[in-house]
């Protein structure tokens, strides 16, 4: 779906966290910080069956690295992170730059006829996990093993915490865990209700 | 004679480390290390618990899981926990426990009287007795409350329990169960092949049979064997406190670990205990094996014990259980427990069923037990502890032979050694058949289940170097299967290890004796029992499980399944093979319920779905209401006496006459994109997509392969290829999943692609005559008639606090007003609804809610889930002009079979009182006047106030024929659930603004 831009980007307000109102980052003993974080742009990226490798072109140029990324991995480069989340699909993450939250967001890439493009930034909201024990919590919210010698860095799944889809990437040592918005706070409050007991074990 | 603290000894106790505890509120002194069956016994607790059925006196029985008599409550109030079996409960400063089941205490309990009349309860009692007995069913249904008053064990806590649960995923290469010997030397082989090792434990300490032992393993102390196993498995993960309760298909382990059980007063935030899912790529069950009881008379009694148990509290928590004890046994093991005991200065007499003269029975004699071969024990003497043995030559080989003479002997406490049954329920869960082994006298698993291998006792290798051997071949045979490293085990020893032969012995039953002899103590199932269910026909072993009760609920056959399926095969003439065995099912060991719940309850029993606007219309004052997990805004509260009744009917006339905005985020929406995307559509929609012009929308409906009606929604199309689909709230995710299955299933060949997209749109809907004067102020772009004419589409900016944002807008209508649904990327929403309140209120208006908009719908006569619930078809829901005739579509041809197009089906249509001030309800069954029975003709789907209507009661439903067949006729709302029937028109569901005047203005 085309983008319904505002006629004036630089007039847009910030737009408003389903996280608004908690405090984030929350730390869990030494171990374990959970936090909201904010991505400047989501945009899916779907290839036709037959331009799977056109698609692909285009994504890892979009995104600036050498290769797309294969089923269930992910890459970063200048351009954004590319994660593969479906055998058609990538979702191409573009961060908010570092202290300069209104930078402006690169154009979406074209796929042309090798697929369509979708603009996700707001469908999705973003919790990070750092910290040792962050393998620990995902273990008590969701049916996989996130140890970093099963899932280490660039790994990407998708799964359920609580009954909710979330998609993992294991980013940084850590975990972005990509929630629907409207699950978002209830995802968030269930994961803070679990790590409260890593702030007593210590 | 009662138990005490020995002076020296105990490897599991720390003497300098005292812990309080109460017993019936009556202060007691453990050691740190000790069991609460420990603790008790130390203290000289003879009785501890009372019996199921006739509330005979029981003390503690056995030192784990198989222990059959000292079940206990423990903690008070919300955190009360009935039936914990006192060895398995780890004591700690502070705990409180309590009998049960016994009235006023276990020591002193009016129901002991049910024993005097014990004859007049046997297996049956209840059946014979109440059923059929007055009138029948009815009648046992009201003894039934006063037996189970009457029966059970104990009560739990009445409020709910407050503590929190885990649920962890766990994954692992090798999951070991039991840290005993063979568990132990297998998880070390498995680490010493560089495989990731978890080892689960039931007790709250490691090393199973080894915390009990005094001798040598391998050459060397078995408490130094244990530190250096340890010691090499600090690489795998060991969980004490940790029960393996059930294994389940693809390996999957349920464990439930104890974590806050042992700490009295836990911080809130912990768990009391854990379910751990484990996925493991090989198991090793090293589960040990459950020494069993044979039948005599009284062996009930406090006192009586396996005689492993013995060994346990003796060498592990340096408590001896009496001063003169009687170790009766049929195998070799029970004689490690007499030289502990009489280590311990215990006076201690051996009765082996079996010929003396083997080098066990020279063993103990060189030590001091005096050991008499051939003779058994035929019943206790005592009542509330035991004061004597009495003794019996055994019958001689061969059939026919009789017991001899019996004379009685002195004793405080008796041991019991029947023989050992291998632990395989867990082995068994997965599918896998006990086989009889005779040898061995005990049921073993010789095909295990794939991935699965039993290690050890669970294997019947009982002596210790066979166990040990056996479990490192199967740790050599995981890590070759693992790893494709190594070959595998290239033997195995064979099962057994005992020097000289066990020798059957399921019951002593002296000809002429009437003994009290007990096959399953917990539950008060005899012999006689067994023997009676037999001769009543249950020959069947599950027949006679339960008829009898024997081996249900936490003890699960543990101590005398075995035994009570022996005597039932006796009976019955039978083999034990032949007589089979019941089946193990999880859990093996009982688990709190809210365990299973894990951290869904009260606050998290569901996770909840908020639109963008949920925080604004919560501090407007809103109630929301929950449609399957989202939380919609339901009317809105303005004052304390506020009610929704009122609320929803204010709402809507100002919608009527105002304005209003509304929540409408919660509606699904499936991005359709692609070259074929309309053609996609048009097959999928009974009516066409394909030219749908860029920029407008269109009302549609998806019909099942049925030819009933699926759903309906409005699509947008956006671009060429860029559709934009909505559906009904409750059929978002089913819908999107259909449209996947479509594509991927019959038409791979379109090139569409459809993605869930509900979460990344705020809606707002603007309704009401002002809805125009209201919204275009706030944009940058047209939304006049001319511009925006109805079902199009405009791109535009909002203006809002801090900026401009983008919108895009639909010219549609839910509620028959001129209407404007405002869609803005999420993220926005929540400016936008601040910046579209005000806006309302100033023109009269307000932000309505679910109530109203429900209201508004049914005035309309505009379906909803309600209406097309699987039983619909497109001109039941008088939406049959909208199907085409120029293309197929999903569902086309199965619509028009007969039944599907009878004239008299019932048809959409307005219902109203007859009567003035009249109500019916949602669910009212619409008959005929003359015939207010049966299925009737029809029935209400939805009831409002309707403003519309001069306030009139309104409701929405179907009818048989439709409102032409109604014509001058009225028929009855029955509501056979109040006793209510009101008499009411039928009318046409399209009444209000029929010409569509008001919404296309």
């Amino acid at each position: 779906m085309a983008d319904p831009r505002a006629p004036n980007s630089a007039s847009v307000p910030e737009p408003e966290s389903p996280l608004a109102g908690e405090e984030t980052p929350r730390a869990f003993g030494p171990d374990l910080v959970l936090a909201e974080r904010r991505v400047a742009s989501i945009r899916q990226l779907a290839a036709w069956p037959d331009r799977l490798g056109d698609a692909a072109a285009i994504a890892a140029a979009a995104a600036g690295v050498d290769a797309a990324p294969g089923p269930l991995r992910a890459a970063e480069g200048a351009g954004g992170r590319l994660l593969r989340v479906e055998p058609l699909k990538w979702l191409l993450v573009v961060a908010r730059a570092e202290g300069a939250p209104d930078a402006p967001v690169p154009d979406p890439p074209d796929l042309g006829d090798a697929g369509v493009g979708l603009d996700l930034s707001h469908a999705w909201a973003a919790i990070r996990l750092d910290g040792a024990r962050a393998p620990d919590l995902t273990a008590r919210a969701m049916p996989l093993d996130l140890r970093a010698r099963a899932f280490p860095g660039g790994s990407v799944a998708t799964s359920a915490i609580h009954g909710v889809a979330v998609t993992v990437d294991a980013r940084g040592g850590g975990f972005d865990l990509y929630c629907p918005r409207s699950f978002a706070l209830s995802v968030w409050q269930h994961l803070c209700a679990i790590a409260a007991q890593f702030a007593v074990e210590t | 004679m009662t138990g005490f603290r020995l002076a020296s000894g105990g490897a599991g106790i720390i003497r300098d480390r005292p812990l309080r505890f109460t017993w019936d509120g009556e202060a007691r002194r453990g050691l740190a290390g000790d069991s609460l069956a420990s603790a008790l016994m130390a203290c000289g607790e003879r009785v501890v618990a009372r019996s199921f059925k006739y509330h005979r006196p029981r003390g503690i029985t056995a030192a784990g899981p198989e222990e059959s008599g000292a079940l206990v409550a423990l903690g008070e109030g919300a955190r009360r926990e009935p039936n914990a079996k006192a060895p398995c409960v780890e004591l700690y400063d502070g705990l409180a426990a309590f009998g049960q089941n016994a009235w006023p205490n276990v020591r002193f309990d009016l129901g002991q009287v049910n024993d005097l009349f014990g004859r007049f309860f046997a297996a049956g009692f209840y059946y014979k007795t109440f059923m059929g007995f007055g009138s029948g069913t009815g009648q046992w249904m009201r003894f039934e409350k006063l037996i189970r008053r009457a029966a059970g064990m104990g009560r739990v806590g009445g409020p709910p329990d407050p503590d929190a649960y885990d649920c962890v995923h766990d994954f692992c290469d090798v999951l070991v169960i039991g840290s005993g010997p063979a568990g132990l030397a297998a998880a070390e082989a498995c680490v010493a092949a560089g495989l990731d090792v978890m080892v689960a434990e039931q007790d709250f300490a490691l090393g199973g049979s080894l915390l009990a032992s005094t001798g040598a393993v391998e050459g060397r102390p078995a408490r130094d064997w244990l530190a250096a196993r340890l010691e090499a498995l600090r690489p795998a993960r060991l969980l004490p406190r940790t029960t393996a309760f059930g294994l389940y298909d693809a390996n999957v382990v349920g464990l439930y670990e104890k974590v806050a059980d042992r700490l009295g007063a836990p911080h809130p935030a912990l768990p009391r205990g854990r379910i751990r899912i484990v996925r493991p790529g090989r198991v090793i069950l090293a589960s040990g094996a459950l020494e069993r009881l044979f039948a005599f008379g009284d062996n009930d009694r406090p006192g009586c014990m396996l005689a492993h148990a013995a060994r346990v509290y003796v060498n592990r928590f340096a408590v001896a259980p009496g001063k003169r004890a009687v170790v009766a046994a049929n195998n070799d093991a029970a004689y490690a427990s007499a030289l502990a005991l009489q280590a311990a200065g215990v006076e201690t007499t051996v009765l082996d069923i079996r010929p003396g003269g083997h080098a066990a029975a020279e063993d103990a004699a060189g030590a001091g037990v005096s050991v008499r071969s051939g003779v058994a024990p035929v019943r206790v003497r005592g009542r509330s502890s035991v004061t004597g043995v009495e003794i019996a030559p055994a019958p001689g080989e061969g059939a026919g032979g009789e017991w001899g003479k019996i004379e009685r002997i002195p004793a405080d406490f008796t041991a019991v050694s029947g023989g050992w049954s291998p632990a395989i329920h867990l082995a068994c869960h997965r599918g896998a058949r006990p086989v009889w082994d005779p040898a061995q006298c005990c049921f073993v698993v010789d095909e295990p289940p794939e991935g699965v291998a039993l290690a050890g006792a669970a294997a019947a290798r009982f002596s210790l170097d066979r166990c040990l051997d056996h479990a490192r071949a199967a740790a050599e045979d995981a890590a070759h299967a693992l790893t494709g490293r190594g070959r595998g085990a290239a033997s195995r020893p064979a099962p057994g290890g005992w020097q000289t032969p066990i020798r059957p012995l399921w019951e002593v039953a002296p000809k002429g004796r009437k003994l009290k002899s007990f096959v399953d103590p917990q539950h008060d199932v005899t012999a006689d029992d067994v023997r009676l269910a037999a001769r009543e026909g249950y020959s069947s072993v599950e027949h006679m499980k339960r008829y009898t009760t024997l081996g249900m609920a936490t003890d699960q056959g543990k101590t005398g399944g075995v035994t009570g399926l022996a005597i039932l095969a006796g009976a019955l003439g039978r083999s034990i093979p032949e007589t089979g065995v019941t089946t193990f099912r999880p859990p093996y060991a009982p688990v709190p319920i809210a365990a299973f719940a894990g951290r869904a309850r009260g606050a998290h029993w569901l996770p909840a779905r908020r639109t963008p606007f949920h925080e604004e219309q919560e501090r407007a004052g809103f109630r929301f209401l929950d449609v399957g997990l989202w939380k919609r805004a339901w009317w809105r509260k303005i004052g304390p006496d506020d009610a929704l009744e009122r609320a929803y009917v204010r709402e809507a006339e100002r919608v009527r006459n105002r304005v209003g905005m509304v929540d409408v985020s919660t509606l699904g929406k499936i991005a359709v994109q692609g070259p074929d995307a309309g053609e996609f559509l048009n097959r999928v929609f009974v009516n066409g997509f394909a030219k749908l012009p860029v920029g407008k929308c269109r009302y549609g409906v998806m019909l099942r392969d049925d030819g009933i009606v699926f759903d309906d929604g409005v699509t947008w199309r956006l671009g060429a290829e860029d559709f934009l689909t909505t559906t009904t709230t409750a059929h978002a995710a089913e819908a999107t999943a259909w449209l996947e299955t479509l594509l991927q299933s019959r038409w791979p060949d379109l090139r569409v692609h459809v993605s869930a997209c509900t979460d990344q749109w705020a809606g707002v809907a603007v309704a009401g005559p002002m809805a125009r004067e209201v919204l275009q102020p706030l944009l940058t772009g047209d939304v006049s008639d001319a511009n925006l004419p109805f079902m199009g589409i405009l791109r535009t900016g909002a203006t809002v606090a801090g900026g401009t944002i983008p919108t895009v807008i639909a010219r549609i209508s839910f509620s028959g007003e001129l209407a404007f649904e405002v869609m803005t990327p999420a993220g926005w929403g929540p400016a936008l609804w601040r910046a579209l309140s005000p806006a309302v209120a100033a023109a009269g208006g307000a932000a309505y809610g679910a109530e109203a908009l429900g209201a508004l719908r049914i005035e309309k006569g505009h379906v909803t889930g309600a209406e097309l619930d699987g039983r619909t078809t497109l001109e039941d829901a008088g939406l049959g002009g909208m199907a085409s005739s120029k293309k197929p579509f999903i569902g086309n041809v199965l619509r028009k079979r007969p039944d599907l197009t009878r004239g008299d089906r019932p048809r959409l249509a307005h219902f109203e009182p007859v009567t003035e001030g009249e109500r019916f309800s949602i669910g009212a069954i619409l008959c005929r006047n003359d015939a207010v029975s049966g299925h009737g003709v029809g029935w209400i789907t939805g009831v409002t106030e309707a403003p519309a209507f001069g306030n009139r009661w309104l409701g929405i439903g179907f009818i048989a024929g439709g409102p032409e067949a109604w014509e001058g006729e009225t028929a009855t709302a029955a509501d056979p659930m109040r006793g209510r029937n009101v008499a009411v028109r039928v009318l046409s569901a399209h009444r209000w603004d029929p010409e569509g005047k008001r919404m296309h203005g």
